[in-house]
């Protein structure tokens, strides 16, 4: 099975640079410009991992957490919050929100496919 | 691969954002209380920042981050917006967008982003609010230094971190230039001393050549500090942020608590990992601790305790870390037991650490320590390595292996396509709704010569179909081309501002319409002479404050930027309420630079007078300025409206305003011409030259002073005899008695210059390519070109402003 993974940010860049990271550790990857988007997207499809953004327009990456983790089918999907906001509250109210991990901006490719990896056990090829 | 792309997307998208921010900026001058323009503003900024940092672009990313800070600092209404602060912001968004281009170009930048920052950091309120900015992520610590200390100095260390004071690990290795930019080394060890004890300083001499290449303006050294401080890791960055650049090598550390024991079994265990890949599995546990601390409510704390222990399981599992299958609690796990292990793994990963330390002190493995950072080395394990560490599945997604095809595959990307392309397709359209044309003459054909009705129903429907589908092709190809007229407009506030700001005039500019669509060639065309159109209503048109106060006009003075359509045209004016242009005034220049004779200029009315404006070679303006008005003015306006087949009016009242209008076509590919007969050849007149057709008896054309007129709906129609002009039957007949009684019927196209031409017969409306005519046929004005019918026979198009004012075409031959 191939594991899908949805991109939430509202950089062209951003979105870019982290579709290009999934894909390469073999996600099927989808992308969205905002959470209002996302959540959108979440309700037709189920996704296995989200990179997600913090700051972005409509609405915002700890409101889509929020209503992400109320939902049953998300509540346990693993979603990474890759964010240029670092203060201390910042990252408490992304976990708080229901981050599984809470990164800097800019990531590590190698960093990213790393966490990936083992949040979904080993990325699609190990699914099967 | 993914750099290049990165880039290129990147410098897409900062194009993009510079516009909006200058924009948002501009407008925020008029409306500087509207909060949501300057948040937007300044998460657009953000974003750009953030988006830089990814893309490489260090220098776009710290001038953006100064000018962040500034935004922030007026979001938080620490200072004010004024138009000195929009010079700055814009000035030195302006930088960033040169940065932008330069990296564009693959060039190196001309702007000194430096010095725009040490600019812009002036308007901050304080030193401290701008460090807010600053970032927090720091680097590791060099274990490497650390180990080679001196072990006095390792003691001491300790003793102060027993003591709860941070140490900061600094190297500092200053481009050898640093002299030059005003920037001592020495200082900055002052204001270090400032902030806590420095427990070691040693200098790098490594970098100092042999005395005699010893340049004495140069800094060789370099100096590695620890600093034992009670001061937050942002202060300690804050000391080095106007030396944070790639030239100059610095490196800030922050030491971590350090454990007792080790795990060797842990730690071999995590050898499979690179120090980042370590680093991050532990921050992940720890941040757990965290959402643990900061949870609202058991439930959330229940949800993480699951939600994270069935990772670790996947995590155990997959790369058969006997040790952590160990210790991980089962599900459903309990909170207390949850938060044990957590406390235990972080502990085991801590110790497993200065076990690594140790190993590297034997020379057993090397570490890195530099994570976080984009450009840090390589990890120890091989990215080949690596795979077989981590299985990646078998190219079984689609668009996994080929990485660019992939990159390209997001959502609603525009395909850029050459214009060239773009410009064979539309023009193939074009051909293919004139050669279906062809068909009704073979319907007819069959019809009447050959009399087989069915079929020539039969191939009627067809074409109908046929016709659609061509009209409908011609309108897609058309709509791809079509522009926004805002791609010109947006540009013009800017313009206005520096402009009004220079002049010291006082200008408020209103644009409407900047949605109204124009062909992209039509755009480009009209890009320059909607500049020369602003700066000439700027500079000529628009009073100075005190000239309007003292005669009671409002200040700042409008200028309007306005576009609509108007049947298959595009109207785009630009009006200014100011002086207006004196119809004497172009009467005289007229007279003086020979277009006129002084007779003529008597007789021609204030409105044709001022379109004089338009000719080559002349300017009302005597002066010479800076900004527009060297005698190549408004008629170059004019020519590159003619270019695209558009025409330019220009209406004014003196002392209120003039109002420049300029009429376009909606495309260039193909035109619509009205087709009539003159003694029996068919002639097309461009659709959009005439106002209505209408047909006449003979009687009712009367004759005034020898000129043949009509009177339509009360009004004097002045007639030309198209036959006559062109040298063909006359039409008219001009003898006044022969028309008595007559009832020979005379077809009329009204122009919308109000003069009527008279032709032997309207055949309808026709879509042609239109092509100008070549050679020695060039030259005669009154045609304006030549198209292919359907029935393959030439199309002479008339152009019938020059018809109608020249006498014909016998004129001059």
């Amino acid at each position: 099975m191939v594991l899908k993974a949805l991109v939430v940010d509202d950089s062209l860049t951003v979105r870019g640079y982290h579709s290009h990271i999934l894909q390469e550790a073999g996600f099927e990857v989808e992308q969205s410009v905002n959470g209002y988007e996302a959540l959108e997207k979440t309700l037709l499809d189920i996704y296995h991992l989200l990179v997600i953004d913090i700051n972005m327009p409509k609405l915002d990456g700890v409101s889509l957490l929020k209503q992400l983790r109320q939902r049953e089918e998300y509540a346990d999907i693993p979603v990474l919050v890759v964010s240029t906001e670092t203060s201390e509250q910042d990252i408490r109210a992304g976990l708080v929100a229901g981050a599984t991990i809470y990164l800097a901006k800019p990531i590590h490719p190698e960093t990213l496919t790393f966490l990936v990896k083992i949040f979904t056990a080993g990325g699609g090829g190990d699914c099967d | 691969m993914i750099v290049i792309n990165l880039l290129a997307t990147f410098i897409q998208e900062a194009r993009e954002y510079l516009e909006n921010i200058s924009q948002g900026l501009l407008y925020l001058e008029e409306n500087p209380a509207d909060a949501k323009v300057l948040d937007e503003i300044f998460r657009v900024a953000h974003t750009l920042k953030g988006s830089a940092g990814i893309a490489g672009l260090t220098e776009v990313q710290k001038l953006t981050h100064a000018l962040e800070d500034v935004l922030g600092a007026l979001r938080d209404g620490q200072i004010i917006y004024d138009s000195e602060l929009a010079d700055v912001l814009l000035h030195g968004f302006d930088g960033v967008k040169e940065l932008v281009e330069a990296a564009a170009g693959g060039q190196a930048p001309t702007v000194d982003y430096r010095q725009l920052i040490t600019m812009i950091r002036e308007y901050l309120p304080s030193v401290s609010d701008a460090a807010s900015g600053v970032t927090h992520i720091l680097r590791d610590v060099d274990k490497d230094a650390l180990a080679a200390l001196p072990e006095n100095v390792q003691k001491n260390i300790s003793v102060a971190r027993g003591q709860g004071l941070n140490i900061f690990q600094i190297c500092f290795m200053p481009d050898v230039g640093i002299f030059y930019t005003g920037t001592d080394p020495l200082l900055l060890v002052d204001e270090l001393m400032e902030l806590g004890q420095i427990i070691y300083l040693q200098v790098d001499d490594s970098g100092l050549p042999p005395l005699c290449e010893m340049d004495a303006e140069l800094c060789y050294l370099g100096i590695n500090i620890y600093l034992a401080s009670t001061a937050e890791p942002a202060r300690v960055e804050e000391v080095f942020q106007f030396v944070e650049s790639p030239e100059n090598y610095l490196r800030v550390a922050v030491m971590g608590e350090v454990g007792q024991s080790a795990t060797v079994k842990v730690a071999n265990t995590l050898a499979d990992l690179s120090s980042k890949e370590r680093k991050m599995f532990k921050e992940f546990l720890k941040q757990q601790q965290t959402a643990l601390a900061a949870a609202e409510t058991d439930e959330d704390r229940d949800w993480r305790a699951q939600h994270i222990t069935k990772i670790l399981h996947r995590v155990a599992q997959n790369y058969q870390w006997q040790w952590l299958i160990e210790q991980l609690p089962d599900l459903p796990v309990k909170q207390k037991e949850f938060q044990d292990f957590l406390a235990r793994l972080v502990e085991l990963l801590s110790e497993s650490d200065e076990q690594e330390l140790s190993c590297k002190e034997t020379g057993r493995k090397t570490i890195n320590g530099d994570t976080a950072e984009i450009d840090s080395m390589a990890s120890p394990v091989s990215v080949n390595d690596r795979k077989n560490v981590l299985p990646s599945p078998g190219g079984s997604s689609p668009g996994g292996k080929d990485g660019e095809k992939a990159w390209e595959s997001g959502i609603n990307q525009p395909i850029k396509v050459e214009q060239e392309k773009l410009d064979r397709m539309m023009s193939l359209a074009g051909e293919l709704v004139v050669a279906k044309n062809a068909l009704p003459y073979l319907v007819k054909k069959l019809e009447i010569e050959h009399g087989l009705v069915e079929l020539a129903r039969e191939m009627k429907e067809k074409y109908s179909i046929l016709d659609r589908i061509a009209r409908d092709m011609q309108d897609t190809v058309l709509d791809v081309r079509l522009m926004p007229v805002s791609y010109i407009f947006r540009k013009m506030p800017r313009l206005v501002r520096d402009i009004s700001r220079s002049l010291g005039k006082s200008v408020r500019l209103v644009t409407s319409g900047e949605e109204t669509q124009l062909d992209k060639n039509i755009i480009q065309v009209l890009n320059e002479p909607m500049v020369h159109l602003v700066r000439n209503a700027l500079d000529h048109g628009v009073e100075s404050p005190e000239e309007r106060q003292d005669l009671g006009k409002p200040v700042p003075a409008t200028v309007t930027l306005r576009s609509y359509r108007e049947g298959d045209r595009v109207i785009v004016e630009v009006e200014d309420d100011g002086r207006g242009i004196a119809p004497d005034r172009v009467r005289a220049m007229a007279v003086k630079k020979n277009l006129l004779t002084p007779e003529e200029a008597v007789s021609v009315s204030d409105e044709e007078a001022l379109n004089f404006i338009f000719m080559p070679g002349f300017s009302t303006n005597e002066e010479v300025s800076d900004l527009s008005g060297r005698g190549v003015g408004m008629d170059v306006v004019a020519t590159s409206l003619r270019q695209v087949n558009g025409k330019v009016r220009v209406y004014s009242e003196p002392g209120s305003g003039t109002c420049i209008r300029m009429e376009l076509p909606l495309t260039m590919v193909t035109s619509k011409v009205l087709l009539v007969k003159v003694s029996g050849q068919p002639y097309g007149l461009p659709l959009d030259a005439v106002q209505e057709t209408v047909k006449l008896n003979a009687s009712q054309i009367k004759t005034m002073k020898g000129q043949p007129v009509a009177v339509l709906r009360n009004e004097l129609v002045p007639l030309s005899d198209t036959g006559s002009l062109l040298a063909r039957h006359k039409i008219i007949n001009t003898d006044a008695d022969a028309n008595t009684g007559s009832d020979e019927e005379i077809y009329i196209a009204v122009l919308n210059t109000g003069i009527g031409l008279a032709v032997h017969d309207l055949l309808g409306e026709q879509d042609i390519i239109l092509k100008p005519l070549e050679g020695e046929l060039a030259g005669i004005a009154i045609f304006a070109g030549a198209a292919v019918l359907g029935d393959g026979n030439v199309l002479l198009v008339l152009n019938p402003h020059e018809l109608t004012q020249t006498g014909g075409v016998m004129d001059g031959v």
